[in-house]
């Protein structure tokens, strides 16, 4: 039961990241870095309020993909409340999304 | 027992070590004496049992006994005992098993020298002479050793150890510390406190018929001789007879090279005695292996050592059990697992007390010393059997890589972590009941997924150390990450990790790397120091150091 919730729990955090990927497929590398900078930063503190506060303001501004930032949202929202282990996962997962966006398009 | 090729063994351990150590001290004895291996005894009690253990055990042993007296009294003794043992006749006729054991009892007492005389108050008896000598020393009280017994009294004992009389001596009966010297006496058995011990010789008996005759056996199943000058006696037991046998004999066989090349064990610290009679044991166990794949068992193997008594005491000074479990010896089987973990590591020097008071005394010799110089040094292996984690000691090779400028064991150090991160992940998947599916399947499962773990680590390696061509660049990321790690800090070292990543101008193939970060060590909560370490090895690695890179895929 404990390993379904587990496995249930893990395949959240790799939609948010695929998601976050999707979304920030046209972001500029310098930006990128700047906001990577800034959530990493957020991360180190244990800051929930100022990561999330972060991430919702740059969701904010993809009014182009606003269908994938309600998933988005929806499902970060189904995790809550999130326990400083589980923050640390879902942040790290929205932060790898958005790498993961940035080494994809030099791949491409 | 799976593999073996007879089906039918006369001689069969029974899973009961403290029988299963007679059974192989019986076998010891029939080889010293008689000079037949294993193979031949087999064949000679399956064609008659009853001329074996009438006939050819009752002379054997108190031959045996006798001549552990003899060593002690000089060559000429010795000689003398041989002569006898050399001139014991063949089978006679015989109508019974009790006729065959009378003939044997009158040829033992028909020879002056195994017979002795004594004084007990002012009259004297007769008795055969045995007594707790050499390897029987561990043998003290039991019945048949005890002096003031005379000849027809140890005859009686021996008849009922046979079984061809009623065991009516109460010592025999219940099992304590007078026939075992690993039990507890009759009134130290705490939870016992209306009736002797629980375990009696029936009980014995039912798990093998001839358990008596292997209580006289078992001091032989040790190895003594060539570790006399230590004080201790070692065997190796697993629950398979020919395996622990074969063993057994390499493991004197590897002794006596070690004695021969003078390398003596006496001189060595008690920490580094330990560490050869494991690795001595351990060669002997490999080599067992090599030679009998199909016999090989895969059971759970240990390793006993004692201290026999000494002077007037009776107790055991130490016994100490090293346990090789089921688990570590699936993993053992493979033959490409087993040649990696058979490597030795740099761990640098021992944080330590010693190493403190050293310091203050040698200051200046250990500022002298090269980066290599006084480095200690660990066998996987034999951490592996420990069953201590080896992520811990591979933290510390890293850390004496990272200070020496040194590369670390690439393929070892990734097949460990595997091996460990696949244990550890096991543990908390997988049934706690002791005899799970697992146990019976015998963790093939697990060797597999070893291996999967294992390409999956030297790949991701690979890339990491790919994206970075500047050598201090490397250099100056493994610090903080290998800090991080050390205080077993996720976030430090993944922040660490992801802040390097965007400063990166090639970006290649970090998409692999993220969803290596992402499964294994952000969703990993059971063993993501492991494929961490992986990725700081995969840094350190290709950092030019006096071996080179030594980075290659499999």
């Amino acid at each position: 039961m404990e390993e379904k919730f587990t496995k249930n729990k893990k395949w959240k955090y790799q939609k948010i990241m695929k998601e976050m990927e999707e979304i920030f497929q046209d972001i500029s590398a310098n930006y990128s870095q700047k906001l990577v900078y800034n959530l990493l930063n957020a991360i180190k503190f244990n800051n929930q309020r100022e990561f999330f506060w972060e991430v919702l303001r740059v969701l904010n501004t993809k009014s182009k993909e606003a269908g994938k930032v309600a998933d988005l949202c929806k499902d970060i929202g189904s995790l809550y409340p999130l326990s400083s282990s589980e923050f640390e996962k879902v942040a790290f997962s929205i932060i790898l999304g958005i790498i993961s966006a940035q080494g994809g398009e030099q791949n491409e | 027992m799976k593999g073996t090729k007879n089906q039918h063994p006369a001689l069969q351990f029974t899973g009961n070590w403290f029988i299963d150590a007679g059974i192989l001290g019986f076998v010891n004895l029939m080889e010293e004496v008689y000079g037949w291996d294993l193979e031949e005894l087999q064949k000679k009690i399956k064609e008659n049992e009853d001329v074996l253990y009438y006939w050819y055990f009752p002379i054997g042993y108190i031959c045996h006994v006798v001549k552990e007296i003899q060593i002690k009294e000089g060559l000429e003794k010795i000689e003398q005992i041989n002569n006898i043992i050399d001139k014991i006749p063949k089978v006679p006729q015989f109508t019974n098993k009790n006729d065959l054991f009378e003939k044997a009892w009158k040829w033992i007492t028909s020879n002056k020298l195994l017979i002795t005389e004594a004084k007990r108050g002012k009259s004297t008896i007769t008795r055969i002479k045995i007594n707790w000598s050499g390897r029987y020393r561990i043998l003290t009280n039991f019945p048949l050793f005890q002096p003031g017994y005379d000849i027809e009294r140890q005859k009686n004992i021996f008849m009922s150890l046979l079984g061809l009389k009623e065991i009516e001596d109460n010592v025999l009966i219940h099992i304590d510390k007078t026939t075992s010297k690993f039990l507890p006496s009759a009134s130290d058995f705490l939870n016992i406190s209306y009736t002797k011990s629980c375990i009696n010789i029936y009980t014995l008996v039912s798990l093998n018929t001839r358990a008596p005759v292997f209580i006289l056996t078992y001091p032989l199943a040790f190895i003594s001789k060539l570790l006399e000058y230590l004080g201790y006696q070692i065997m190796f037991y697993s629950p398979d007879l020919i395996f622990t046998y074969k063993v057994n004999k390499k493991l004197k066989i590897y002794l006596n090279k070690l004695k021969k090349l003078k390398i003596y064990l006496n001189k060595l610290s008690e920490e580094k005695k330990q560490k050869t009679i494991f690795k001595i044991t351990w060669w002997s166990i490999i080599d067992s292996i090599t030679e009998l794949e199909s016999l090989w068992s895969l059971e759970n193997m240990y390793l006993i050592k004692i201290k026999p008594p000494k002077g007037q005491k009776q107790d055991l000074e130490m016994v100490e059990y090293i346990g090789i479990p089921k688990l570590q010896a699936s993993i053992l089987f493979e033959d490409k697992i087993r040649n990696v973990l058979n490597t030795q590591f740099e761990i640098g020097k021992e944080e330590g007390k010693e190493e403190g008071k050293e310091k203050g005394k040698d200051k200046n010799r250990d500022r002298n010393r090269d980066k290599t110089d006084g480095n200690k040094t660990i066998w996987l292996l034999e951490e592996f059997v420990k069953r201590t984690f080896v992520y811990d000691k591979l933290l510390k090779h890293t850390n004496w890589a990272l200070k020496c400028g040194e590369n670390p064991k690439f393929k070892a150090s990734l097949y460990a972590l595997a091996i460990d991160a696949r244990i550890k992940e096991n543990a908390e998947t997988s049934s706690k009941a002791l005899f799970s599916n697992d146990f019976f399947r015998e963790y093939k499962f697990l060797v597999d997924e070893i291996k999967e773990t294992y390409s999956l680590l030297v790949s991701r390696a690979i890339l990491i150390s790919q994206l970075f061509e500047n050598e201090e660049e490397k250099s100056k990321l493994a610090y903080p990450l290998f800090s991080a790690l050390k205080k077993k800090n996720r976030i430090s070292f993944v922040n660490t990790l992801l802040k390097k990543f965007t400063e990166l101008s090639k970006k290649e193939n970090l998409s692999s790397l993220i969803k290596f970060i992402f499964e294994n060590i952000i969703s990993n909560d059971v063993s993501w120091e492991n494929y961490a370490l992986a990725l700081i090895i995969g840094i350190l690695t290709s950092r030019g150091g006096e071996n080179g890179g030594e980075i290659h895929e499999e």
